[in-house]
């Protein structure tokens, strides 16, 4: 089980109401799981109906700075201390 | 540019510090001061140039045989950091604004009823101060960014004898969208990781073929609608790749940096992504 910072970005944030929080999983999954049984209000956004837990497309998870689809997905193993950022599509610029 | 202001109450010691810093700091790069001379005219009635200003010039620019100084109206703190950015400063010093928000060393203590923002570190009036530490103070502070101060950057690059152009895009916030009023927006970011996707751009375009330099800078927090967002400089050695990358980077931005845009218009506000 791994001790992770997720941080929350633009109107996840303001559904959550913070903009970081500490959880703990052994995967992407498990902390995002947590994260939506904390703040229910979440769970529309970030996982999508039906049986299997899949990330919604509108979503990004970003593990240190990576994003997961580059690793294992949803199924990427966690470490200490690691950092989840969780947000929706960008629109810098 | 990094920004420090000296403040503090009369006979503190503040340009003894400030000419100490000013000392350290060239031998680091170029350095500017602001000196914040409240209830005072600089350029009196009884000169020329006083009598210029008051004929009703909007700027006079006076020459001696070793100093250039213009003088405008409309003075704020913002416009005089500017000037000094834009002039290609690396450091600035503040002798003053105490009720500026800029990042401060205070020497002394502030009065009870003074509410003073930002001190960094409050340091003894008049002492011997270690100047060393407060230059590292400065090197983290955030830089003060204008596109001039850009430009100048690219200009100091020694492989710009390669460049046949430079090209810059300002993206702004637009006021007007389909007849509705926005009044500002709010850029949130994701910080470090924001910063290393937009580090990364710059590398990767100065990759290509003939791509002597790009500098990327991203504003954050509430900007005003007609005001700056961010500032592209490219240099090239030919206008093609010159215009190509330029526009190959914005898109690179809006793409890849973790940067969230919160409108708020006269008909309500909303995240932009929302609306895509």
């Amino acid at each position: 089980m791994a001790n992770v910072t997720v941080k929350l970005f633009a109107n996840l944030r303001e559904i959550a109401q913070t903009s970081s929080l500490s959880l703990t999983g052994e995967s992407v999954k498990d902390v995002l799981l947590s994260l939506t049984e904390q703040y229910p209000a979440l769970k529309e956004l970030v996982i999508e109906e039906g049986g299997d837990v899949k990330l919604c497309g509108y979503i990004n998870v970003f593990l240190n700075g990576n994003n997961i689809k580059h690793m294992e997905g949803l199924d990427t193993i966690l470490n200490d201390d690691d950092e989840l950022g969780i947000f929706p599509p960008v629109s810098g610029g | 540019m990094k920004v420090i202001c000296v403040a503090g109450y009369k006979n503190s010691g503040k340009t003894t510090l400030v000419t100490r810093l000013v000392e350290a700091l060239s031998e680091h790069g170029k350095v500017g001061t602001v000196k914040q001379m409240l209830h005072h005219r600089f350029n009196p009635e009884n000169t020329d140039t006083g009598k210029h200003f008051d004929a009703g010039a909007d700027l006079v620019a006076a020459i001696t045989d070793t100093e250039l100084v213009t003088i405008k109206r409309n003075p704020s703190l913002e416009d005089a950091l500017n000037s000094l950015a834009d002039n290609g400063a690396d450091f600035a010093i503040v002798e003053g604004a105490k009720s500026s928000d800029l990042p401060k060393i205070f020497l002394g203590e502030p009065e009870g009823s003074d509410e003073v923002s930002n001190i960094l570190v409050k340091l003894p009036v008049k002492s011997d101060w270690d100047i060393a530490a407060i230059v590292e103070l400065m090197h983290d502070q955030p830089e003060w960014v204008t596109l001039d101060s850009l430009i100048m950057k690219v200009r100091s690059n020694p492989d710009l004898c390669l460049s046949g152009g430079i090209a810059t895009f300002t993206g702004i916030v637009r006021r007007i969208n389909d007849n509705v009023e926005t009044t500002a927006i709010d850029f949130e970011k994701y910080e470090g990781v924001a910063d290393r996707a937009i580090e990364k751009i710059c590398f990767d375009m100065k990759q290509k073929d003939n791509i002597i330099d790009v500098l990327i800078h991203h504003k954050t927090g509430l900007i005003k609608s007609g005001e700056d967002i961010v500032y592209i400089v490219v240099a090239a050695a030919h206008r093609q790749e010159l215009f190509q990358t330029l526009a190959d980077t914005l898109e690179h931005i809006k793409e890849d940096v973790p940067i969230w845009k919160k409108e708020y218009t006269i008909e309500g506000d909303f995240w932009v992504h929302d609306k895509l």
